[in-house]
């Protein structure tokens, strides 16, 4: 009993040590090259056309994305479905190298102002429960274009000059961040 | 085994061959690729980058442009037509003011067309340190470019900028 005990034991125990040596160390076969080849190939694909990764730089969107924090870019985001007010979106300049994240306040043909750090939508104070920090921002009504939504971060306590925000086409809306 | 290192040494080999192949015959596109890496390196500035190397940047900094360059890109201070001597001297007289300028391009595209011409798209993105404070500043914006060629190397002729959020 005892010897069939640890029997098992030393099998069990050679059963892992060879699994963990395969794993590490595993033998060059064919059937092994495949299957790294395939697995580098989906994440590469995943990476650059689904789930983009992201460093994030600047503090414009924070509390809710810190400076050097990591995003992941979901690209399919409006495939089939239009963006939404309060949604945090990502923008692409001239390709998906480089993006921005803002978040949609207003969409195609709302009126938009900040009066005294107040942001109003068609000429009523809408809550953003996203926003912390003071604001003093003031910015005369104007109405968002055709097929355009109006973007800002969620940083209003740094000044208005140096906030990038404003409207940009449907067609620059890259994706939303999942993280 | 055997057989999958020989596959491997044959991959090796023509990425090699293939890599040695374009970098001895270089497209006009990857030509103009190039030429916007200097422009970028010769405008940017490592801290504590010594008067030798300067004076070497500035010195081939005018030959990027064309005779006459247009600049349309908010911000930018001074005029919008300059010579090629007035813009690299300006891009000089702001040097001292920074400890840091770092100018990168992204996803650039380029286009060829005939007749020397060329345009050329993409992300840049400029980060100043001021030399006083070491107050960090950074920019980015989407950059279109036109180029021209005689007979020498491509020039920029052209600089404007495409807004991506308008207030």
């Amino acid at each position: 009993m005892r010897r069939t005990d640890s029997g098992g034991w030393h099998a069990g125990h050679r059963r892992v040590s060879t699994w963990v040596r395969g794993f590490f160390f595993p033998r060059l076969t064919w059937r092994y090259g495949r299957r790294v080849l395939l697995v580098a190939l989906v994440t590469a694909m995943t990476a650059r056309y689904i789930l983009v990764p992201c460093r994030i730089q600047g503090a414009s969107m924070e509390p809710a994305y810190r400076d050097g924090g990591v995003a992941l870019i979901w690209r399919g985001a409006f495939l089939l479905r239009e963006p939404g007010r309060g949604q945090v979106v990502a923008i692409r300049a001239q390709g998906t190298r480089v993006m921005f994240l803002k978040r949609v306040v207003a969409l195609a043909g709302q009126s938009v102002a900040f009066r005294d750090g107040t942001l109003l939508l068609d000429g009523m104070p809408v809550e953003e429960p996203y926003v912390r920090g003071p604001c003093n921002w003031e910015l005369p009504e104007r109405r968002v274009s055709p097929d355009c939504v109006y973007l800002v971060g969620d940083n209003r306590s740094m000044p208005m000059e140096q906030h990038i925000f404003g409207e940009t086409e449907r067609r620059r809306l890259a994706g939303v961040p999942v993280w | 085994m055997k057989t999958l290192r020989i596959a491997a040494a044959i991959a090796v080999l023509a990425a090699a061959g293939w890599g040695l192949w374009r970098w001895l015959r270089p497209t006009e596109e990857k030509v103009i690729r190039g030429r916007l890496e200097d422009l970028a390196d010769c405008v940017s500035r490592r801290d504590r980058e010594s008067t030798p190397i300067m004076g070497l940047k500035m010195t081939s900094l005018q030959g990027f442009f064309a005779p006459e360059v247009s600049i349309a890109i908010s911000g930018f201070p001074g005029e919008a037509r300059y010579t090629a001597a007035q813009l690299a001297s300006e891009v000089a007289r702001a040097r001292p003011y920074f400890s840091v300028i770092e100018l990168t391009f992204f996803d650039v595209e380029v286009a060829v067309q005939d007749h020397g011409n060329a345009t050329l798209s993409g992300t840049a993105r400029l980060v100043l340190v001021s030399a006083d404070g070491g107050e960090r500043t950074e920019e980015t914006r989407v950059v279109h470019c036109r180029l021209s060629r005689d007979e020498g190397p491509w020039q920029f002729a052209a600089f404007s900028e495409e807004p991506l959020l308008r207030r």
